[in-house]
């Protein structure tokens, strides 16, 4: 997804774009003689001070300034100045994370960031796009730069290209019903669990409903179904079910979601 | 100090990085081949010193060079094969960046995340050195990028409140972040302000006796060691691809060669 989010910055550049790296993806911006393209800029491994930065040049109304970087250091790191920068003085800022919350596994702790979602959850202002697909991702930005609100939208490695292998409706631009069995049972994923779900064969007989903003409101059809399993990459759950005399189960990264893909190392594996 | 000893255990230790490297899929293979030369002389130093060791003393504030120090600790038989051949397979608790104490206490601090290594290390000096009139020093290597970080800076601002307590603060100067943030000029105006020291980190003798000379005096100190990342490789040496590349079996070997022919 790194690729696709290279390129539709590099297309937008000229359209008051503004894209700050913490020294990431560099590589991807560089034109012929080897400089960074205009309106790019490689802030550094201060992420604290570039999203504030960020917030200056946010100060006017016409930009759009993408901040991109490993996900704990964007979001964890620069928590205060993203609250106070987008939460409370309402200036428009598009954080894009490189990565899921495990995916730098192997580096450990320090490189993890499950709870991501539910710390931006916490603030004001900001909408969250978890895209599960190279098509989502590409709405994802669209919308982003459209919106008046700030964004957070989590890159992953872990995404199908497209839909088209799939008998797929579309309920809305961010939702996606995929029918794929017979039962009565539903998957709601979003993000990257939507990769986990199809190419796990316990899902086989779900249909699936993804959602590309976990915080929007559900449509009715999930009430059709028996059987619920609710998919969440992070550590607590956001996405919200009216549960009456429904079987939901809730997979977050907190409650069996690992061992649901694989086990992954993570911050309460040190203890 | 023996020079040409000192070069083999170099070469030693570069070579279990690239092995530990092909057989992990892992490491940032480019930065820890700059810190070799400074571990080996500062381990060196630890010798012969009687209440005073290497992995009591000693912080990786830049945790992604961890490789560096877990070879180092092999070829010094701190860790074992067995623990060697686990780093960063599958479920192991020795990751790719510096495992915490809890998992290892040869390891102070489980750093990783840049910035967090050289302000425990102000606290850590401070709990060593306060009541002492003898200096025990603190040795915390830092990337020169990771400067970038505000916390480094607030770090050093502590300093000036506690002047005496014998950290000694190793700058791995491979101006690789240069291309982000110009940072160098910056930290070798500090001289103005600190105890500041400038030695070619790849040379032995020399990099031995600047810390050797550090041990007695409890003013704290900042050594900014001249590296090349990614040294001695001339494929690796500055090349921005190979900070977190995986080895292919074709690059191993060339690489092991080219060790072994130094």
């Amino acid at each position: 997804m790194r690729h696709l989010f290279t390129n539709f910055c590099k297309q937008n550049l000229k359209n008051n774009l503004f894209v700050l790296l913490g020294d990431i993806g560099v590589g991807g911006f560089l034109n012929q003689k080897d400089e960074l393209l205009k309106n790019v800029f490689n802030m550094g491994i201060n992420e604290q001070a570039m999203v504030s930065f960020a917030g200056g040049l946010a100060s006017d109304k016409n930009l759009n300034i993408i901040c991109h970087t490993i996900s704990p250091f964007l979001i964890e790191r620069a928590y205060e100045q993203i609250k106070l920068t987008c939460g409370y003085n309402r200036l428009k800022l598009i954080l894009v994370s490189a990565n899921g919350p495990y995916e730098y596994e192997k580096l450990g702790p320090t490189h993890h960031c499950p709870a991501d979602v539910n710390l931006l959850n916490l603030i004001p202002n900001i909408d969250i796009y978890l895209p599960s697909s190279a098509d989502d991702l590409l709405n994802s930005l669209k919308s982003a730069l459209k919106s008046k609100k700030s964004s957070y939208i989590r890159l992953t490695n872990r995404y199908v290209p497209n839909f088209d292998n799939y008998s797929c409706s579309e309920k809305s631009k961010f939702i996606k019903v995929i029918k794929r069995g017979k039962s009565k049972n539903l998957a709601i994923t979003t993000g990257e669990s939507l990769f986990y779900a199809l190419n796990s064969k316990y899902y086989d007989d779900f249909d699936i409903l993804n959602l590309v903003k976990p915080k929007d409101k559900l449509p009715n059809l999930v009430h059709n179904y028996r059987k619920l399993h609710i998919l969440e990459p992070y550590l607590e759950s956001i996405i919200n079910i009216d549960a009456a005399g429904k079987n939901i189960k809730k997979f977050t990264y907190k409650k069996e979601f690992k061992k649901r893909i694989k086990k992954n190392l993570g911050y309460e594996d040190f203890r | 100090m023996n020079e040409s000893k000192l070069f083999n255990n170099s070469k030693k230790i570069r070579n279990l990085i690239l092995d530990l490297a092909f057989s992990s899929g892992e490491g940032h293979i480019a930065s820890s081949f700059s810190i070799v030369e400074i571990l080996v002389a500062l381990n060196e130093c630890f010798k012969n010193r009687k209440k005073l060791n290497f992995k009591d003393s000693f912080i990786l504030s830049k945790g992604h060079a961890v490789f560096a120090l877990y070879s180092l600790y092999r070829f010094k038989n701190i860790l074992n094969d067995k623990i060697f051949q686990q780093i960063c397979k599958n479920n192991s608790k020795y990751i790719g960046h510096v495992p915490t104490n809890m998992v290892d206490e040869n390891f102070i601090y489980g750093s990783g995340s840049l910035g967090h290594g050289l302000p425990f290390s102000v606290g850590y000096a401070f709990r060593r050195n306060h009541k002492s009139n003898k200096s025990k020093p603190v040795f915390v290597l830092v990337g020169d990028g990771e400067f970038n970080e505000g916390s480094c800076f607030e770090s050093l601002m502590l300093l000036n409140k506690f002047p005496n307590i014998s950290l000694k603060i190793i700058i791995d100067c491979n101006l690789s972040s240069e291309r982000a943030i110009p940072i160098i000029n910056f930290l070798k105006n500090l001289k103005n302000i600190y105890n500041l020291t400038f030695v070619d980190g790849h040379n032995l003798t020399t990099l031995f006796n600047v810390f050797q000379s550090s041990f007695d005096s409890k003013e704290n100190q900042i050594i900014i060691c001249n590296t090349q990342k990614g040294y001695p490789l001339k494929e690796m040496i500055n090349n921005p691809i190979w900070h977190h590349r995986k080895l292919t079996l074709e690059h191993y070997l060339k690489f092991k060669d080219e060790i072994l022919n130094l």
